[in-house]
């Protein structure tokens, strides 16, 4: 492998593993957020927005 | 004149009056054969029992997703050989064709979940369709970056406006435009109408998209795997190909299902804080009224 092409393929996979990575944080954090926002609320109203 | 029972109250009573049936009620497709018919629609039309089948999925498609990807990724750095045109290069299209092939296929989702929302208007597809747009666009962004860091040591430069890329380039700004249109409108309903009607227009980029190839001489080299006749790459760079390929497929599913979760309870939340602001305004009404009338 010569010096210049590893670095584009380095390049390469680290962009995808970052954008992938970022993808995974976002969704998971949004979801950790939403469920902790949710349980602030008050327990009645719960089972009127299951649908 | 005696009260009805139910079953009085349906279309049983309107058919021995007047000779014909009228369409079932809601009661009538929950019980009996139409609910047999739609019953797998039906069952994860419902956001409850979608959480449930989407709470147990998610943790397999998640551990299937690294699995794969990890011998996939094994398989493209130890066991592929060097292409004999461009070298080490070529380890770089183990990420960028399953990109590619997955800009494509979330865009088809999309446009299936806009029929879903424009014609079945099943409450679901307008979330699978909202939450798809920025993986698509994740995913096209990983095709066009990728592409270029190969297209720079292949060709001799980063771009080239030929159908192929310029195409992808589009596919990526409908994807940005979908997820601001999302974004732009207030009411959830016309937004969800609003992305339906553009991502069924957007849709005639994806046959450009595939055959530009084909149909204009371009920079980009033709299909080498989906083409008449067969793949014509050695399977010792097919098979991590085709393996990538289902792991970032896996990884989309599993991205998708949790974002439309996220969505669901977004929607939810909502709802509640709509409930709570309805239950807080007769109660301070007549405090209102009060301080208005003493002053």
């Amino acid at each position: 492998m010569s010096a210049d092409n590893a670095g584009y393929i380095l390049a390469a996979y680290v962009i995808a593993i970052a954008v992938t990575g970022a993808m995974i944080v976002s969704i998971a954090s949004d979801y950790r957020a939403l469920k902790r926002r949710l349980a602030a609320l008050p327990a009645r109203a719960e089972g009127d927005a299951e649908t | 004149m005696g009260t009805l029972n139910p079953i009085e109250k349906s279309g049983a009573r309107d058919k021995r009056e007047t000779g014909r049936r009228l369409p079932p009620t809601t009661r009538e497709l929950h019980s009996g054969c139409l609910r047999h018919k739609l019953s797998p629609m039906l069952k994860y039309a419902n956001p409850t029992q979608f959480l449930r089948l989407a709470n147990g999925v998610i943790p397999w498609l998640a551990a299937l997703a690294a699995a794969l990807a990890a011998a996939g990724l094994y398989m493209a750095f130890f066991t592929a050989p060097a292409d004999y045109q461009q070298g080490e290069s070529v380890r770089i299209m183990f990420i960028h064709v399953p990109a590619a092939w997955l800009s494509l296929f979330v865009y088809g989702v999309m446009a299936l979940a806009a029929l879903g929302t424009l014609v079945w208007r099943h409450p679901l597809a307008d979330a699978a369709q909202k939450t798809a747009a920025p993986l698509g666009a994740a995913f096209t962004f990983i095709c066009l970056a990728t592409g270029s860091l190969w297209g720079k040591p292949m060709w001799g430069t980063w771009w080239v406006w030929d159908a192929r890329l310029t195409s992808e380039l589009v596919l990526l700004l409908i994807y940005l435009g979908l997820a601001a249109l999302w974004q732009t409108m207030e009411e959830p309903g016309k937004a969800a109408r609003a992305a339906a009607i553009l991502t069924l227009v957007g849709a005639v980029n994806i046959p450009i998209i595939k055959f530009s190839v084909d149909w204009w001489n371009t920079l980009h080299q033709p299909a080498s795997v989906f083409r008449m006749g067969g793949p014509k790459i050695d399977p010792a760079m097919l098979w991590p190909l085709l393996i990538m390929a289902v792991a970032a497929s896996l990884l989309f599913l599993t991205l998708h299902f949790m974002a439309i979760r996220n969505e669901i309870l977004r929607r939810r939340l909502r709802r509640l804080a709509m409930l709570a602001a309805q239950e807080d305004a007769p109660a301070r009404r007549p405090a209102e009224t009060g301080a208005r009338s003493a002053a």
